[in-house]
Order: C-alpha cells, then structure tokens, then sequence
C-alpha cells in the first residue's frame, strides 16, 4: 500500500469528534447498563470471617473443600470422641436453638472448656482459649473448634517433636465440632500440645494430682446420656440437669445419622447450636448482680482508636467489674502494663472475651492501689483500674 | 484525522481496523478514558479524606473497592495502554514500516483491553490493586476478586502480545538502511520494555492463576491454613511489579527524548548514553523487586543485595536526567505545552528519585513501610512524572492526529494547575506518611491536627488536578473539532522537524 501522501491533508471534523465521542459515551453507558441494577449485590461486603464457610461440600470429590472433607472422614468414623456435626438435623428437640441452653449439645458429662477462636488458622491470631488449661486428673477436656477450619489438639511441642501425639491426639475436629480428652492416664505433669494442621498453634496443658472437682452439674446428667458417645459443647456444661433427657433422645436419633453419612459435613445449624450453647456459657459468668461496666468499644482492636471505656475506672475493693467486648474481634482484660511485663495477668485476667460476650473481674482479693491492665492480643489497648 | 488510510471513512472501519494508526488511536482514547475515570476515583478517595470520619463511603470496605479500581485502572488501562497507543501511532513511522508485523495481533492486543477493563469495572473488587494473600484468597468478596483475576489475566495477556508485535516491529521490520543504532530513544524505550514485559509478566501471569485455584479452595499455594505460604505471593508479584514500574516510566522517559531537544531546538546531548541508561535501567529492575517487602522479615543479607539493586537503578535515572539537563543547557528553549510538561515530570522525577533513595535505604524503609510517604512516593512518580509527560505527548502528538492545533493557552493553564495540584497532593502525603498515617484508610484519627489539615491540602491539591484534565478534555474535545489547522511540517512553529508520515518509504 503505498501512502497518500499526495493527498490533501484530511482533518478532524466536528461531525467526527461528536460521533467518536458518542461511541465512547455509549460503550460506557451500556457498561454503566449493567452495573448499575447489580451495584447492591457487587459492593456488598463479604461475610464476617467467623460466619464465612469454604462452601458446603456435598459430595465426596470435586467441590471445593473435598481435600479437607476426605481427610476428616477417617478420624469420624473410627473416633467415639467425635460426635460429627451431622447429627444436628436430627430430632424436634434440635428446633429451638434458644439461648436457654438446654439445646441438644449439653449431652454427656461435658468436660472443662477448650475452645479453639474463630481465625485461629492465622498465624499471630489467639488460638486456644485457654492457653493454659489446668484439669485434674482423671477430668474430659472438651474441645469445640470454633473456626472455619479444620484443628487438631496433639500432645507434643510441634509436627518435629517425635513424641507428638503419644499422650494425647483428638485427630481433626471439623469445624464447629467437638471433640474430648480424657486425662484419666495423664500423669500430673504440664502437657504441650499443638494442632498438627498449623503448627504455630499452641497452648498446654496442666494435670493436676487429685480426682475431678467442679463436675457436679454434671453427675447429675451424666447417666442419662451414659449410652451415647457423644460429647457436649463446653461452656454449655452449667446448665441445669433438664437438658439431659432431651438430649438423649437426640442422640438416639442422631447415631445412626453420623455412621450412616460419614461424609457429612458440618451443617450450619451444628454450628449455630454449638455457638448459642458458648455464648450461654459466657453469659452465665455474669449471672449474678452485675458490676461496675467497663465497655471494650466497637473500633478498639484498631491502633490509636479508642479503646476500654472508661480508660480509667475506680471501684470500691469487693466490686465487680463486668466487662462488654462490643468490638468484633476477642479482646482481654489482663493486669499489667504490656506483654512483657513479667507480673502481667498476676492480679486478674479475664481470658479471651469473645465479640460480643461478657466477663467479669473480682476485685476481692486486690489491695487498693492502681492497676495497669491491657488486652493480651491487642497490646496498645491500655486502661488502668483504681482499688479503694 | 490526517492518518486515514483511504478518506474520509466511515467510524466502524476505523473502530475494527487493523492499521496500526487507527489501533493507536483507540488504543490512546481508551486510556484517556480510563485516565478520567481512574481520575474521578481518586477525587472520591480524596474527598473522603477531607475530614475524618466517614462521609461518602457507607463503609471501609467500599472504600477499599474504590482505590483497588483507582490502582488497577491508572496503571493497567492508562498508563500501559497509552504507551502502547503511542508505540503503536510511531513505531512504524519511526523505523519506516509500512504497519506494525503482525497488524491482526495488533488488534487482538487492543480489543483484550476493553474486556479486561470491562472485568475490572463492573467486579469492583477490594483487594487493593496488589491483591495480597489470605485476604484475597479466604475473605475477598466475589466474584468481583475473581472478576478482577480474570481482568489483569487478559491485560497481562493483551501486554505480552503487544510487546511482542513491537519487538517483532522495531528488530525485523525496521528498514534496511537504518541501524539499530540510529532508530529514536522513543523506539528503544519501547524495545527495553517490550522485553521487560516479556521476562516480566509471565510470572505475575502464574501467580493470579495460584490466587485463583487457592481462592477455590482446591491448591493452598498462599493459603496458610493449608500449609501456604502469603509471602511467595509477594515475591511473585513483585518479580512482575518491580519492573513493571519501570515499564510504565521508560515510555515517559522515551517521549522526554522526543520532546527535549525539538522544544530546545539544540540535538539531543548523547544518544548512546541514553541507549545504555535504557539497557542498564531494564536489566537493573529485575534486580530490585523484593524492596517492596523489606519489612516481611527478609535475612540481613537479602534486604541488603536489594538494597543495592535498588540504588543501583540510580545512575541510570540520572543518565537520562542529565541527558536533558545538558540537552536543554544552551538551547533556544520554546516553552509550549509538551515542553512545559515534560520539564515538569523532569523536576518531579528528580524528587520521586530522591524519595525512592530514602525508601531503599534499609533503616528509613521501616519507618516509612505501608504509611503515606509510600502513597505520595509512587504517586509523585506514576502522576508527577509518567502521566505529566504523557499529557504533554497528547498535546504533542494532538497536530498529528487531528491535523488541528489545540488551544495553546488552555494547555498552558492545565499545566499550572496540574503541576501545582500534584505537588499539594503529593509532597504533602510525604509530610503526612511521616507523621504516621497509614495508607489506605478510610478515616483517620480527627485528634491530631497535623493529619487533618494536611488531608485537607491534599484534597485541595487533588481538586485542582482534578480541574487541570476537565480543562484538557474540554480543550482537546473542542480543539479536535474546530481547532486552527495546523500547519503539518511544524505545527508547533519551532522551526523543528515533526513526523511525517508520508516519509516512510516502505520497503516491502
């Protein structure tokens, strides 16, 4: 082709430009066509990462989470401690996931609490709630994975340690699930343990000399559950003996549902029981009158915002302090002035205060003076309490 | 428009045409769309930051959305495009073809870039434009993540066969009697990055493939609940992105050598030194990637050998700068538009350089990491320098597409406010980085005072820039129109030499 360089030169013409700029406009317009009616569903921001599922895998291969199914499958079928989540669905008495507690979870003597946080598969993130566990021997731990992913509880110091796993291993616990540990052969010794999925995650465990003490609950609604294997959500374990017949019969139904579909997952309303059974659990702790408030504000696991309210609270010796998490992430009241104040949590330390949950600090055994306290996970929320 | 091949022609064979003129030019009116649009994000990232508080975005996270698209949309459908528009209008010109080698892959190039700008913008994704692991793979929204996966996939593509076609171009096709050595500095940026993209790409190409399957579920590269590792993410985006800066930089710096020496009417300083500043500069960005990641708890040793590769890249800028400082020294400097912004991306390119010293600089790099200094640092050079000088190639190349004059005094007026709104945007995000603002915060914390009003000049800053490119289009719009007609051998009346097309003599 040989250029038209003889040619006269040709210009840009008005009718030009506006037709040009037409197209633009119009390819535009026609993208704005579309997003617009979609706008509400596009930007919606996605779930909190407690409620947000890898997807509910139904069968066993091809969906998304089916590596982590096909491994959970084993430890369910051959584990008498872990009762899968598949058996929520089963019996009316699962209908009302009411806080009174008395849901299906209750069943069997519960042990002493372990919770593995939501988010605990981050690196950095608290994880075992508590880190320290103390139990007497011969006490069932009850472990509930409150994450979206898979956890284990093994004995040993990490995957390197080669007696991983000999005291000690309730295999994967699906999330939502629970699963127990009994101390009955432990040794009075301190224990560490691991989750072999991620490493980083580590508590350990105290056994103490001496049969179990707090169980009284429980002795109660222990041999109406005694024929079923299946174990409780923890924090449930204060609730009153009715919940135990229910509960029985719900497992009844709800055996031959886990054998049966060993491939089951867990279902959202295991999930929805076990969290209602928790936050009962924390609730309970305020039972009683409450104390002075000290409200964890909204915003405060974000450096530089404000964060406990009042930052300095003065009570009488004897008060009790009721502490509100209204943030969504777990936060601590914990003596001292920072994480690497050797005293740190000597004079009180509520633990772990989940999104939305309550603790309470006694102030009976503290000499008036002043008291530094700060969250454990978030070190630069910082308050101080006054004893008088 | 004075280019057309067979006039005058009706718009649809200009809109699927495959002469590399007509792809230049489509190429160039996409990007200055996505530049106004890229450009009204920002204004309302800016105007969100006026005050503290929350007053336009109903949430943080709508936020987040905004400067994921403001990114993605600045640096992959303005800057990269625009390049290639301009490679593309005088690649050919330049090494006397008669088109670019490969005219349909040319326009496949082109036409993936609405596709992947469609992807990006109707997904509106939050994941900040670097996409970084786990949020993006277990928390992320979709599908707008996995929208915009598949959008930087296909511009990642359509870059690749872009650089290939110049490469192909400028080593194959270029006429007998021309050398490789006496082709424009313009041709051989465009040759570095060509190659750049090419080495470059391919990785970042990989790595949004890793995102995916990891965002499925089923591979857990990333993933760090399944053994993943979020840091090889990074070292992999910044494997592609490190260079990727400089892809965006050297056609700025290529265009500076087309715009110096006619505006100053003296032959450029030295030719082979610029050669080997684009040579060094290519080959010294991939040494340097991981300088973006000096605070994920790299050895002593691997911070330093980055370190080093970082200011390594130093004296090649400074070739270049000197080239045009001794280029501009003694000559009969005409200040019209193109020049007045290619001065000015020349003085905000020495002050970028200078921050990205103190960025590189091991214990500085601390203090600085993830807080607005590194805003206004790399802002002061893709707008202050890169975009500055691409709005004065528009102006410069206005003549040879239109065969119209744009209105030199509306031109001048953007200058002013475009410069002055960069530096009050910019310098200032500087000053606040360094009194501790994070980035990428939707509100900030109204107590300290210092913040707040240096928020405030900074939205300022940006409202005037903002104001500068209304003046251009409107200019460029009127102007394309019913502008003077321009005089096709020195539209600019500098007594210099312009492109002629006509002169190509085609040899095939």
């Amino acid at each position: 082709m040989t250029t038209p360089d003889e040619n006269p030169i040709t210009r840009t013409s008005p009718q030009r430009m506006v037709k040009g700029i037409l197209i633009v406009a119009i390819t535009l317009a026609f993208g704005a066509a579309i997003i617009i009616p979609f706008w509400q569903t596009m930007i919606h921001n996605a779930p909190a990462a407690e409620t947000k599922k890898l997807g509910p895998p139904e069968t066993e291969t091809g969906t998304q989470t089916s590596i982590g199914n096909i491994e959970v499958v084993k430890p369910q079928a051959k584990s008498n401690a872990n009762v899968s989540a598949g058996a929520a669905p089963s019996g009316p008495a699962t209908t009302s996931p009411a806080p009174a507690g008395t849901t299906n979870a209750t069943a069997g003597p519960a042990g002493k609490p372990l919770t593995i946080l939501a988010g605990a598969s981050v690196q950095g993130s608290p994880n075992f709630d508590p880190d320290t566990i103390t139990v007497k021997k011969g006490d069932k731990i009850t472990v509930t994975n409150k994450d979206t992913l898979p956890h284990t509880v093994t004995s040993g110091t990490g995957p390197s340690d080669p007696n991983t796993a000999k005291q000690f291993d309730t295999s994967i616990i699906e999330a939502g699930a629970t699963a127990d540990i009994e101390t009955t052969k432990l040794n009075p010794g301190q224990y560490p343990f691991h989750c072999t999925v991620h490493p980083y995650m580590t508590g350990k465990l105290v056994v103490q000399a001496g049969p179990s003490g707090p169980a009284t609950t429980n002795a109660t609604a222990a041999p109406s559950a005694a024929t079923t294997n299946a174990t409780a959500a923890p924090s449930a374990a204060t609730t009153n003996a009715t919940a135990a017949p229910s509960a029985a019969t719900t497992n009844a139904t709800a055996a031959p549902a886990t054998s049966g579909a060993a491939t089951t997952s867990p279902a959202p309303a295991a999930t929805t029981n076990a969290t209602a059974a928790s936050r009962t659990g924390t609730t309970n702790a305020t039972a009683g009158p409450a104390g002075k408030p000290l409200t964890i504000l909204a915003g405060a696991s974000v450096q530089g915002s404000p964060n406990f309210d009042p930052d300095t609270i003065t009570v009488k010796k004897g008060d009790k302090i009721t502490v509100t998490n209204k943030d969504t992430l777990p936060h601590t009241v914990t003596s001292g002035t920072g994480p690497t104040d050797p005293n740190n949590a000597k004079q009180f330390d509520t633990s772990i205060i989940e999104a939305g949950a309550t603790a309470d600090i006694e102030t009976t055994k503290l000499n008036p003076g002043q008291y530094p306290f700060f969250c454990t996970v978030h070190p630069y929320m910082t308050g101080k309490l006054v004893v008088q | 428009m004075v280019l057309e091949v067979k006039q005058p022609r009706p718009m649809w064979e200009i809109l699927f045409s495959t002469h590399h003129t007509d792809i230049g030019l489509l190429y160039m009116i996409t990007s200055i769309t996505a530049l106004m649009i890229g450009g009204a994000l920002a204004l309302a990232l800016r105007a969100e930051l006026f005050l503290p508080g929350l007053q336009l975005f109903s949430d943080p996270t709508s936020f987040n959305r905004f400067f994921t698209v403001h990114g993605t949309t600045m640096l992959f459908l303005w800057a990269i495009p625009f390049a290639a528009g301009v490679g593309n209008y005088l690649i050919p010109i330049m090494v006397r073809y008669k088109d670019m080698a490969w005219p349909k892959l040319n326009a496949v190039a082109f036409w993936m870039i609405p596709v992947g700008a469609a992807l990006v913008w109707l997904g509106f994704s939050d994941t900040g434009w670097t996409a970084y692991p786990p949020y993006s793979i277990i928390r992320a929204g979709g599908p707008a993540a996995e929208m915009w996966i598949f959008g930087l996939k296909i511009l990642g593509i359509s870059s690749i066969l872009g650089s290939i076609n110049f490469i192909v171009t400028i080593l194959k096709c270029r006429h007998p009697d021309l050398s490789i050595m006496k082709i424009s500095l313009f041709a051989w940026s465009i040759l570095s990055i060509s190659f750049m993209t090419i080495v470059a790409v391919p990785t970042f190409a990989a790595s949004l493939i890793m995102l995916y399957t990891d965002r499925l579920g089923i591979s857990g590269f990333f993933n760090p609940a399944m053994g993943g590792d979020p840091i090889a993410y990074q070292h992999l985006f910044w494997f592609t992105f490190h260079p990727e800066v400089y892809i965006f930089l050297l056609p700025a710096v290529g265009m500076l050598y087309e715009i110096i020496p006619k505006f100053s009417r003296k032959p450029l300083f030295s030719y082979q030194s610029g050669v080997a500043a684009f040579v060094l500069l290519a080959l010294i960005s991939f040494a340097s990637w991981a300088h973006h990641m000096f605070a994920t708890g790299m050895s002593f040793t691997e911070k330093t050998v980055f370190m080093v590769g970082t200011l390594a890249a130093v004296p090649a800028s400074a070739m270049h700068v000197f080239n045009w400082i001794a280029t501009m020294w003694g000559g009969r400097i005409r200040f019209r538009a193109p020049m007045l912004f290619g001065v000015g991306g020349i003085m905000l390119f020495f002050a970028s350089g200078a921050g990205g010293v103190v960025n590189t600089a091991l214990p500085l790099d601390f203090i600085t990491h993830d807080s607005y200094w590194v805003v206004g640092h790399f802002h002061l050079i893709l707008m202050g320098t890169v975009s500055l000088t691409f709005t004065g190639f528009i102006y410069y190349l206005f003549p040879l597409i239109t065969g119209r004059m744009y209105n030199e005094k509306a031109a001048q007026i953007h200058f002013v406010l475009a410069f002055v709104g960069v530096i009050f945007v910019f310098m200032t995000q500087h000053l606040l980085g360094l009194h501790g603002m994070p980035r990428r915060i939707a509100d900030y914390d109204g107590t300290i005072p210092y913040w707040t009003i240096m928020n405030q000049i900074a939205t300022v800053g940006a409202w005037i820039a903002g104001l500068s490119f209304i003046i251009m289009l409107v200019n460029l719009i009127k102007s394309a129109g019913s502008g003077k007609e321009a005089d096709m051998k020195d539209p600019f009346e500098i007594g210099e030499e312009y492109y002629d097309y006509a002169r190509r003599e085609p040899h095939h």
